[in-house]
This record gives C-alpha cells, sequence and structure tokens, in this order.
C-alpha cells in the first residue's frame, strides 16, 4: 500500500517535472515584457487621453496616485489594504514617478528581472496603501510584472544586449512560460467559478451591469436581444470555465486560442474592464506555437 | 529521475519545491479568496454585485446624535477613495468595493473623529442588499474617538 502511494508519488513528480522541462524560444518572454511595460505605462496615466478614450481616464489625471495632482486635504483618509502600510506624500510622489520610469527601463529591456521585481514592488505598494485603488485588472498587472522577475525576458528586444552587442541565446529554459499559462488558466478558472452563482446566470448581473453603464454598446444590444440576458450570463461562465482546460490540452490550444482571442475582444467592446483584455491577450499569446522543445509537449 | 536543475543547457526544470512554490503562488491567493468569500484577489469580475447605503452619525458628549454628511470628507480622501465613497451615501451597486468599504469602515470612523471634535464616537451603518432586493445583515460599527482630556 505504502510503495504505491510512493509510486503514485514518484510518478506525479516525473509528471509534474517534464511539464516544465525543456526550451523554448526567447521570443515570448520578450514579447509579455513588452506588453506588460506597455501595459503599466497606459494604465498608470493619462498621457494618451488626446488620441483614445481609455475606462480608465474617468478617474486618472496625471500619473495615478500622485499626491501633487490629487491634492487630498490634511488629515488624509488612511485606509491601506494592508494594516500598516503608510505611504506618505513625498514618498508617493517618488514612487509613481520611480514606476514610470521603471516601467520604460523595462520596456527597453535593460535588467529586466530586477526591474521587474522592483516594479511590481513600486505598483502593489502603492495599490495597496489605499484598499479603494483595488482592482482585479489592476492585481493582475502587478502579479504579472512580479512574474517577469522569473523570466528570462532579455534574450530578444533587449537594449542593453542590442548596445553591448551580447550574443543572443537560441532558447530559453520552458518553465517560465509554462508559469504564465499556468496564471492565465487559473485566471480563467477563478473566474468561471465565480460566475457561478444564481444571479449571474439568471442574467439579473449582467443587467444591474447595463444598468450601470458598464456594459454597452451595439455589439451588447445585438447580443442581448439574440440570447437574453441569462443566455449571455450562462454563455460568459462556460466560456471562462472551458478556456481553461481547452488551452491546457495541446489538440485544442488553437481553437481555444482563436475563441479566447474573440471573447476578450467581445468584452473589450462591451465592458468596462480597463485593460483586463489586453492583459489576458497577452497571456492568450504565451500559449501559440513558439518553437518548444519540451520532455513532453503539453 | 528526471534531469537536475544543474543541466548546462538550461532545459532542466528547476527543484520541484520551486516549482511547487511558484505554483502555489499562482493558485492560494485565488483559493483562499474563494474559501474566505473575499473578492480581493479572487478575479471574480462583477460576479457578486450588491447594493449598499453608507450612513454615518456622530454621538457627542453631551448625548446629541447627528447625521454626519459624507461628502464633508471628500476634499481628505483620495481620487479613488472618492470614486468609491462619494456615491455611498445615496446608495451604489458593487462587489468587491462594497468588501472594501466594509474593512474600511473603521478607518472612515476615525477621519470622522479627527475632524469632528465634539464626537465621542462615531457610528457607521452599511445596509446591504442582493440584487434581486434581498436584505443582507447590514454591518454596524461604533468607532470611539479616544481624546486626551
Amino acid at each position: 500500500m505504502r510503495s504505491a502511494a510512493w509510486r503514485a508519488a514518484g510518478a506525479l513528480e516525473v509528471w509534474y517535472r517534464d511539464r516544465f522541462a525543456g526550451v523554448v524560444s526567447p521570443w515570448p518572454y520578450a514579447l509579455f515584457r513588452i506588453g506588460i511595460a506597455v501595459s503599466i505605462l497606459v494604465r498608470t496615466n493619462d498621457w494618451l487621453r488626446p488620441i483614445f478614450t481609455l475606462d480608465h481616464y474617468a478617474w486618472v489625471r496625471g500619473l495615478e496616485y500622485d499626491p501633487q495632482i490629487e491634492q487630498v486635504v490634511s488629515p488624509a483618509l488612511q485606509s491601506p489594504l494592508i494594516p500598516g502600510l503608510s505611504i506618505g506624500p513625498a514618498l508617493a510622489a517618488f514612487l509613481v514617478r520611480a514606476r514610470t520610469s521603471l516601467a520604460v527601463v523595462l520596456l527597453l529591456g535593460i535588467k529586466p528581472r530586477l526591474t521587474a521585481s522592483i516594479l511590481a514592488l513600486i505598483g502593489a505598494a502603492l495599490v495597496a496603501a489605499d484598499r479603494y485603488r483595488y482592482f482585479h485588472h489592476l492585481y493582475l498587472l502587478w502579479l504579472s510584472c512580479a512574474w517577469l522577475a522569473i523570466t528570462p525576458s532579455s534574450e530578444r528586444l533587449s537594449l542593453e544586449r542590442w548596445v553591448g552587442r551580447w550574443p543572443r541565446a537560441v532558447s530559453a529554459p520552458r518553465w517560465p512560460l509554462q508559469i504564465l499559462r499556468q496564471q492565465c488558466i487559473i485566471v480563467y478558472l477563478a473566474s468561471g467559478v465565480a460566475k457561478l452563482n444564481s444571479d449571474w446566470l439568471s442574467g439579473r448581473t449582467l443587467s444591474a451591469l447595463e444598468g450601470l453603464g458598464l456594459v454597452r454598446g451595439a455589439l451588447w444590444h445585438r447580443g442581448i436581444s439574440l440570447i437574453g440576458y441569462s443566455g449571455a450570463g450562462t454563455g460568459i461562465a462556460v466560456a471562462e470555465c472551458a478556456l481553461g482546460p481547452l488551452l491546457a490540452w495541446r489538440r485544442t490550444r488553437f481553437w481555444a486560442l482563436g475563441a479566447g482571442a474573440l471573447f476578450h475582444l467581445a468584452i473589450s467592446a462591451t465592458m468596462s474592464v480597463s485593460i483586463f483584455s489586453l492583459l489576458m491577450i497577452l497571456y492568450l499569446a504565451t500559449f501559440l506555437p513558439f518553437q518548444e522543445c519540451g520532455v513532453s509537449s503539453a | 529521475m528526471r534531469p537536475s536543475s544543474s543541466a548546462s543547457d538550461g532545459s532542466a526544470a528547476p527543484r520541484l519545491a520551486w516549482l511547487l512554490l511558484l505554483t502555489a503562488l499562482c493558485v492560494v491567493p485565488v483559493l483562499c479568496a474563494l474559501v474566505s468569500g473575499s473578492s480581493v484577489a479572487s478575479f471574480s469580475m462583477f460576479t457578486e454585485l450588491r447594493r449598499c447605503r453608507l450612513t454615518l452619525y456622530t454621538n457627542s458628549r453631551d448625548g446629541t446624535r447627528q447625521r454626519f454628511a459624507l461628502r464633508e470628507l471628500v476634499p481628505y480622501m483620495s481620487r479613488d477613495a472618492r470614486r468609491v465613497l462619494a456615491p455611498a451615501e445615496a446608495g451604489f451597486i458593487g462587489e468587491t468595493n462594497v468588501e472594501l468599504l466594509v474593512g474600511g469602515l473603521g478607518h472612515l470612523g476615525r477621519l470622522v473623529c479627527q475632524l469632528d471634535p465634539r464626537a465621542k464616537s462615531v457610528e457607521l451603518r452599511l445596509a446591504r442588499a442582493q440584487l434581486t432586493g434581498a436584505a443582507l445583515p447590514e454591518v454596524h460599527q461604533v468607532h470611539l474617538c479616544n481624546r486626551l482630556e
């Protein structure tokens, strides 16, 4: 009995290691790094306001959380998400500028692991210093930035490699890519499972979101006239629950990638989700068939 | 056993413990959020909307009880706090924001104490309901203003 358990544990270990062993083209890492850096630069200020209308422009002016722009009167409301975390105005002013500078450094691919580590800490600390700053897409953004700290993303599209004329590696370890894919699958599963409740499946939640102006547009109205609120709610929940497993399985990955991209384009066109769709498309891109050579092909 | 992490071509997976730790970092926050019913870190995205309305009262030393207008706090709030809290007195529909508001009632009480020198305590009442209109338990907190006499 005991030896059977040991054998099962050993087999599980081999299976798990096999998912992560191997090499892959360095391109997915470089593209993910650039995507995250661009997402940070787009989301944490309103510099593109003259060109685009983005959801967060409704409340962001200049650099997000800049005390000089927010002009909060003393005594300011202190309500950190992490008890005891307090960032004064001087430190906050420094950190919001450091955040933007580091995002540019990350974009250029200069010491990307170190840069991403510091950037993730700064970004997360600024959000956690005020509970009302929390959004799911911001949590995902800074979490993704933290994942870049374990990702070898400087082998392509990197200024330091170009200036230093360092030789470019042909391949990179595959395990960080699998971690990114794992994160993507978990977001879909968590989001899908959370929707398995009567309010969502009956369409009441979507109807309320429409009333709040958070869901809108011609595509939305056309979809609702075809399948109704309940159909839309059920369809979204099923899509999110199914995307994770379909992406994980190599045989269905191609179709899941297409469906996922369409799903996020539709969400982006109908819902106020800020950069969430952009982030998820970046994660979907990690499933593209880059030159991948593993012990197994999963 | 499988290749060790010391393989020179970088193709080996790192130690199993390291991979399990990274996997846990992906999974544990979401699981904790799901189990505890919290929407922070849950990626639940608009799924548990609630109606809520926040009312503040100050209790003075002379025994009078007065309504405290939330709009008086607005200048002391960050832009994001304004976005969430400014509509709370009239009532709003939210998911994570409602949970964040519940967790931050004590901080609001402390701010009211700072702004109203006559206040002995601050009463915070958050009425909540499901989208169907079914009432949920009201959150009622009393924050004592600790003042040096």
